[in-house]
């Protein structure tokens, strides 16, 4: 990776922590665990069309690990870090298929997987399907604020310069 | 890998992901106002990793608080007023237990997972 890649990946992951930390700030709407605007996700939207997967990866790892750290909450990175495990893994293939044009759909999709894979990591904690009766409510919500990050998304990956764009497409012709 | 999908017109592809999350988000909607009926129920117990450790009928419940120790150091206060039961203060670092405020319906039940503790309606 060469340092202007890393630079302009530093530079978005401290924009997503920034998001994540103005996030914090807003006074929850639904008092239900889970529920929530996911502002970080837009830069993650960003990076899944301009960069390569596992620079994605790297963005999306290091922003949900130092942003619990910020939130002080480390208990929540399990749920976190499965959520945004399965919203990366489904947006890089989605990705691939969904035009840089149907972003938010890209987006409202990985809200959606985020949503899921919090779900499954808190059925995994305590052991018991019960709290499987957030999905519906999570799906719903993540639905809404998926579209919103997305649109937010697609603005800024309108703005965002040439420069910020992936070398080469590595995948399509070799396999 | 992804072959199999390029054969596919793009509208193709787009038009499928809309319909299916079009379905998915009305279904959920759908589910999620029947979750959130009130509960007629007026039982209440407080779980933690299966074991029931109080049990309580609202009617007759006076108003009270008390907190519940774990061995880690950390604790729940309940408190029930008027019929209803809320977690009042939590030592976890989250405190989504306390923000999620009343217990109000029966398939959506105070969590506190950190201390894996469950207040629900009983049947």
């Amino acid at each position: 990776m060469s340092v202007k890649r890393m630079t302009q990946l530093s530079l978005l992951t401290a924009a997503a922590l920034i998001l994540y930390v103005i996030e914090l700030q807003l006074p929850s709407l639904v008092p239900i665990p889970g529920v929530k605007l996911g502002l970080a996700n837009i830069i993650t939207v960003v990076a899944v069309y301009r960069f390569r997967p596992y620079e994605a990866a790297i963005l999306v790892a290091v922003r949900v690990i130092l942003g619990a750290f910020f939130a002080g909450n480390l208990s929540a990175l399990l749920f976190s870090g499965c959520g945004a495990a399965l919203c990366l893994c489904g947006m890089l293939l989605l990705g691939r298929v969904i035009s840089v044009k149907y972003i938010p759909l890209c987006s409202v999709l990985g809200a959606m997987l985020h949503n899921a894979g919090q779900i499954a990591a808190a059925v995994w904690v305590v052991q018991s399907t019960s709290v499987l009766v957030y999905l519906p409510i999570l799906m719903v919500t993540g639905g809404i604020a998926g579209l919103f990050t997305g649109l937010c998304a697609q603005a800024v990956e309108r703005r965002l310069p040439a420069s910020y764009q992936r070398k080469s497409c590595r995948s399509s012709k070799k396999s | 890998m992804l072959r199999l999908f390029t054969g596919m017109r793009d509208k193709t592809i787009n038009t499928v992901l809309i319909f299916s999350v079009a379905v998915i988000f009305l279904v959920s909607l759908i589910l999620s106002i029947f979750i959130l009926q009130p509960s007629q129920s007026h039982m209440v117990e407080i779980v933690q990793d299966d074991t029931v450790l109080y049990t309580f009928d609202m009617d007759q419940a006076e108003d009270q608080e008390f907190t519940i120790c774990y061995d880690n150091g950390s604790s729940n206060t309940i408190r029930i007023q008027n019929g209803k039961i809320c977690v009042a203060g939590a030592e976890c670092p989250d405190k989504t237990c306390v923000s999620m405020g009343e217990l109000y319906s029966k398939s959506l039940p105070i969590v506190c997972l950190p201390n894996h503790l469950i207040i629900r309606f009983a049947d």
